[in-house]
């Protein structure tokens, strides 16, 4: 295989490329933000005391660091993914059944049937500013780099993401970067 | 119950190279912990519940623990640190080892770095999650921003130091 069709035209035209902002399908609201902290267990007061809260230079309640990346989920009344997923296979893994949900104006998907088995190379966060609940999100994600290495294993094509996140009155919450790699 | 408040913020001014950083220990995690994220996230990856499907169809030596749960106590380590008038300005990880059922889960911090900017203290960590074996799942690092006595507030929303 040559290396123009490890990554492929297709690839390579995709880089620098940006998706629209899109809008969190909910907003953050305080039943969401519970399970959430429930589950990382993590009982900082600024998350739910809010006559503490007001007192710190946050100004109120805040939600998680990462929160902001956990307010798009599926709406009612949309395909139900899971159910459709088994149909097809049973031994469907539920994996793209679950968590954030595709939505207009994400990037188009590329193909890559040719290297499929992905791993996660890793991420970084930079914070700006804490979510506040009621708020939604909105959020860009820009293709930085695809490029291809060499590893024990073989080569390997590394896809570098960056997502920017920002709150609907605009005001930026984190920058996230991720790398996939995949053979 | 001792509160944000009565614990005492960290200044740039005590901070040496080379000291830890107060960990954060998470665990024993249980499957049922693993579900409740799991189920927070709407996550129904069959690997973090379906023993069997983790076992014979995805050969994996248990239900896995989910890598976005880990990021959530990678976090917590840096946002406790820095305090309430200090900022986590960066985390950056990868993810290097499966953790199960079972699994004790320590985030911990190094300071690798320690400098001044715009009036800032900026502090280089490195971080990481062991388990109770002392494997590292997470190697990666960090940036805080806190306070200087006498200096002033680190802003927040954060904007980052000029030059």
């Amino acid at each position: 295989m040559t290396s123009g069709e490890y990554i492929t035209a297709e690839m390579k035209a995709a880089i620098g490329k940006e998706s629209e902002p899109r809008e969190s399908s909910m907003e953050a609201t305080e039943s969401e933000h519970r399970r959430f902290i429930h589950a990382i267990m993590d009982d900082d007061p600024i998350y739910y005391d809010e006559e503490y809260a007001k007192e710190t230079r946050y100004g109120g309640i805040v939600c998680t660091p990462l929160f902001p990346s956990s307010v798009s989920r599926r709406q009612l009344g949309t395909p139900d993914p899971l159910t459709e997923g088994f149909k097809n296979n049973p031994d469907f893994d539920a994996l793209a059944a679950s968590g954030q949900v595709a939505r207009p104006g994400d990037l188009p998907e590329l193909d890559m049937s040719h290297i499929p088995r992905m791993l996660n190379g890793g991420n970084s966060i930079e914070f700006f500013q804490y979510m506040k609940l009621g708020e939604k999100t909105v959020s860009k994600t820009r293709i930085v780099d695809i490029y291809e290495r060499e590893g024990r294993s073989g080569r390997m094509v590394f896809m570098v993401n960056e997502t920017e996140v920002r709150n609907d009155k605009g005001e930026l919450l984190m920058i996230s970067r991720g790398v996939s790699i995949r053979r | 119950m001792a509160t944000q408040t009565e614990k005492k913020q960290v200044y740039f001014d005590d901070v040496e190279v080379g000291m830890e950083i107060p960990s954060v220990i998470k665990g024993p995690m249980t499957q049922a912990h693993i579900m409740r994220w799991s189920a927070s996230q709407e996550n129904w990856h069959r690997i973090h519940y379906d023993h069997p499907f983790a076992l014979d169809h995805e050969k994996l030596p248990n239900v896995l623990i989910n890598g976005s749960w880990k990021q959530q106590v990678m976090s917590q380590l840096i946002k406790d640190w820095a305090g309430l008038e200090g900022w986590m300005w960066k985390i950056a990880f990868q993810h290097r080892s499966m953790n199960v059922p079972g699994d004790t889960l320590t985030a911990w911090g190094k300071v690798l770095e320690r400098y001044e900017r715009d009036g800032l203290g900026i502090v280089e960590l490195e971080i990481g999650l062991r388990n109770q074996d002392g494997v590292e799942a997470c190697p990666g690092s960090a940036t805080a921003v806190l306070p200087i006595r006498g200096g002033r507030p680190v802003p927040y929303p954060f904007v980052p130091p000029q030059g």
